[in-house]
């Protein structure tokens, strides 16, 4: 048995680590955080550059193959420094696409991160899920309405989730698409909503479960993601708590402190394992992949939102200010807490799946 | 146990109806002036500023907490305007009460209470927050003045403040750090007093970085004598707790989660109708309700004088705890619309996405008047009489 991240899988984070390090760090990030919210250019084309669009398609497609899991490791780094791109979307969308036709027109540009797409799939509500989508497709026309889309202003393409748990490609410029942008919560992850009014769509050419597996792909990866988040909201307050002072002693020689930084941990540390191995299960155990990603996704999106805030309270006043970093990781573990399902919604299709 | 008021009381609570009655028209609740002469009757009616002398602008009536009770649910119940919130109204002007001079009260309680003097708390510092007593602000008497020059930080509303009421360090040589600081009273609308605003992570106004550099204040506005603010500001924190009002706070919000979730539709059916949902809310409102009944009992023996012992440690912390709980409901009933930013503006009025403002500001509660740590401290060395961790400082 050997239950670790390979050689090849160390050095990409490494890489993907040291690039964010320069271009993300806290300080770096609070000044952008007053920009308008969108996608950051230069981080995608360096994640562009270290090949990750190129990930998940097989080589038969013209893609690497290099499976999930070392996505999913590149995508709890982008957590950790809160990127501001929708990379896990886009690499998603390639999948589905390259699943549906390898030699489809669109991928070149979209596997050199030339063009930009991203997931609609939410329909408000709480419908999140491929059996709940509702948006139904006539003579290759849609008509409705799919919220919560991240990055959509700066999309070249959408990948719309219909009724009967299919899949459609629309473009940024057909007709009738309206995208209407929300004022969000979390500004690394901005959301809107898209209209379609007659608006033309092709759908894609994929087996139900393959569509379900493009699914949990995605429940794994923003488990990831939020695995990265959990754990920079652990890092910051372990730092914080070896400089503040009060008292005439470091906060963390409170007993009180260290048993709190030693529960953040707790809970963190062990989701590592549990979305290694969901993305593991999507590589190589395909039947477990279903349920791993839901366990794994209800799990640490919950914990990451718990860790946020328990970060905060760890830092007192300084971390109530939209001066210090700490929001950005709250706001965006709450935003993955709800994208693709809250964690009951989760659960209680796992039990689902599990007959229970 | 008798949940009735007696004869007496329940008399006294048809004449605050009566009042209001007649008093109270909510169709111009928006209207100030109408609001504010509204504030002056009620006043001299008994029933607003009940216990600040008639001479300072308050209704000089003995303490009464179940009168207070009584038109608290009245008022709320046609939602009149009570005393005006903020620190000037709930804590300076009962501090002065019992501490100032016949010329502090005489300057301060009557315009503070009408609302024209606004008040900021200057106790935090940066190096200054759970260790309060640590403080470096620095006063020295310099002729008939005191020359102030330090800063204070997280001052709520300073950037619409007159006046600061503040702890700073004026002696020296003293036995403990506590021994050291003074009360003082300062103008905030002179040279020296830089005022930056720091925005909250929920969006809008909240707090200031205030930076004093040789302030002045005249000698006479010390509240206490030197050395003795320590003492004063307890009595300051002594006056912001309001067991029930914390409490029924806690019941109202309880109430609002309620009434969304029976609005917000989750996968096709009201939240409410969800069997987490239902759960989740009924393990709340057992939290909420024995927070507000021990509220009710702190309110008993505060009426006979007594103390209620270590419950009355444990408001705040089960206020915040609830606080947190709410949130957590919150965003599962919200679901999407959890991820707007609520926008609040003349010409629109946000949904529930409000609730953001909830689930953010809840964490600001934990901190704001001592973290909870703190609390848990209390509860433990005051509550339980467990050895204190000495401070080393
Ligand atoms: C919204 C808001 C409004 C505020 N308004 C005002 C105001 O108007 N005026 C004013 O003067 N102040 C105000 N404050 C400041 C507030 O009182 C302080 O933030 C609070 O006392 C905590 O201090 P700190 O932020 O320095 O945190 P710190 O004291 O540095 O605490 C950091 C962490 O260490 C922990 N800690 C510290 N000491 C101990 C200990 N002995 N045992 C265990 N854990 C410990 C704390 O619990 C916390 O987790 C406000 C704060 C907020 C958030």
């Amino acid at each position: 048995m050997y239950f670790d991240l390979t050689e090849e899988q160390y050095m990409l984070k490494d890489s993907i680590e040291s690039m964010l390090a320069s271009k993300n760090e806290d300080a770096q990030q609070v000044k952008k955080y007053d920009d308008k919210p969108g996608l950051d250019r230069d981080i995608w084309l360096a994640l562009v550059a270290v090949g990750l669009p190129m990930v998940l398609p097989t080589e038969e497609q013209g893609g690497l193959g290099m499976g999930l899991l070392t996505l999913a490791v590149a995508a709890e780094v982008q957590g950790y420094y809160a990127a501001a791109t929708p990379m896990q979307d886009h690499c998603l969308v390639v999948k589905a696409l390259a699943d549906h036709n390898a030699a489809d027109g669109r991928l070149p540009g979209l596997l050199a991160g030339e063009q930009v797409a991203v997931l609609a799939w939410s329909e408000g509500q709480g419908n999140w899920l491929p059996s709940q989508w509702g948006l139904v497709e006539h003579d290759g026309r849609l008509n409705g309405v799919k919220r919560d889309v991240i990055f959509a202003a700066d999309a070249d393409f959408f990948l719309v989730g219909l009724q009967g748990q299919r899949l459609a490609m629309v473009a940024k410029d057909a007709s009738g698409l309206v995208i209407e942008a929300v004022e969000s919560v979390d500004r690394t992850q901005p959301i809107s909503t898209l209209t379609f009014q007659n608006t033309p769509c092709e759908i894609l050419t994929l087996a139900a479960s393959q569509v379900g597996a493009i699914f949990d792909a995605a429940l794994i990866l923003q488990a990831a993601e939020s695995f990265g988040l959990g754990r920079h909201s652990v890092q910051i307050s372990v730092v914080y708590a070896k400089t503040r002072e009060q008292f005439g002693r470091l906060i963390g020689e409170f007993q009180a402190l260290k048993h709190q930084l030693a529960n953040m941990a707790l809970e963190v540390e062990p989701c590592q394992a549990l979305y290694w191995y969901a993305a593991h299960a999507w590589d190589a155990i395909p039947e477990e992949a279903p349920r791993a990603a839901v366990i794994a996704n209800a799990h640490i999106t919950e914990i990451a939102v718990k860790t946020a805030r328990a970060a905060v309270e760890v830092h007192g006043g300084i971390a109530i200010t939209w001066e210090f970093v700490l929001h950005i990781w709250l706001k965006r573990a709450m935003h993955n807490k709800v994208r693709f399902g809250l964690p009951a919604a989760q659960r209680a299709r796992s039990a689902l799946l599990e007959d229970w | 146990m008798d949940l009735s008021y007696n004869a007496e009381y329940d008399q006294y609570r048809a004449e605050v109806v009566a009042f209001l009655v007649k008093n109270w028209n909510l169709a111009l609740a928006r209207d100030e002036t109408y609001v504010a002469s509204f504030r002056k009757n009620a006043t001299q009616a008994g029933y607003l500023y009940r216990n600040f002398p008639k001479q300072y602008g308050g209704a000089g009536v003995a303490p009464d907490v179940l009168q207070a009770q009584i038109i608290r649910e009245e008022f709320a119940k046609v939602r009149a305007p009570k005393e005006l919130g903020g620190n000037g109204t709930m804590m300076l002007a009962p501090t002065l009460v019992e501490y100032g001079t016949d010329q502090q009260k005489e300057k301060f309680i009557a315009k503070t209470l009408s609302g024209e003097y606004r008040w900021a708390q200057g106790y935090s510092e940066p190096g200054a927050g759970s260790d309060l007593a640590s403080l470096k602000t620095k006063a020295e008497l310099v002729g008939d003045e005191w020359v102030i020059n330090g800063q204070k930080i997280w001052t709520t509303d300073a950037q619409s403040s007159n006046y600061m009421f503040a702890l700073v360090r004026t002696e020296t040589d003293v036995a403990s750090k506590h021994a050291g600081i003074s009360y003082l009273l300062i103008d905030m609308k002179q040279p020296g007093v830089t005022v930056r605003p720091l925005k909250p992570m929920y969006g809008g106004h909240a707090f200031c970085e205030v930076f004093l550099e040789d302030v002045r204040t005249p000698a006479d506005w010390i509240v206490g004598e030197r050395g003795e603010g320590w003492a004063v500001s307890k009595s300051t924190l002594k006056h912001e707790r309001n067991s029930v009002g914390a409490a029924t706070g806690a019941l109202d919000t309880f109430n609002k989660l309620v009434k969304v979730a029976k609005t917000e539709i989750l996968d096709g059916k009201p939240a409410i109708e969800s069997p987490l949902i239902r759960e989740q809310l009924g393990v709340l409102e057992g939290y909420v309700r024995a927070h507000l009944y021990s509220g009710y009992y702190q309110l008993t023996k505060d009426a006979q004088g007594k103390s209620a012992g270590i419950i009355s440690m444990m408001n705040k912390i089960n206020s915040s705890n609830i606080g947190h709980k709410v949130a957590e409901i919150a965003t599962a009933v919200l679901e999407d619309k959890s991820l707007i930013s609520p926008v609040f503006s003349p010409d629109h009025k946000p949904g529930n996405e409000r609730w953001v403002n909830q689930i953010l500001g809840s964490l600001a509660a934990t901190i704001g008047g001592g973290t909870s740590n703190i609390q848990l401290n209390i509860i433990a060395e005051r509550g339980l009489e467990l050895p204190r961790e000495e401070s080393k400082n």
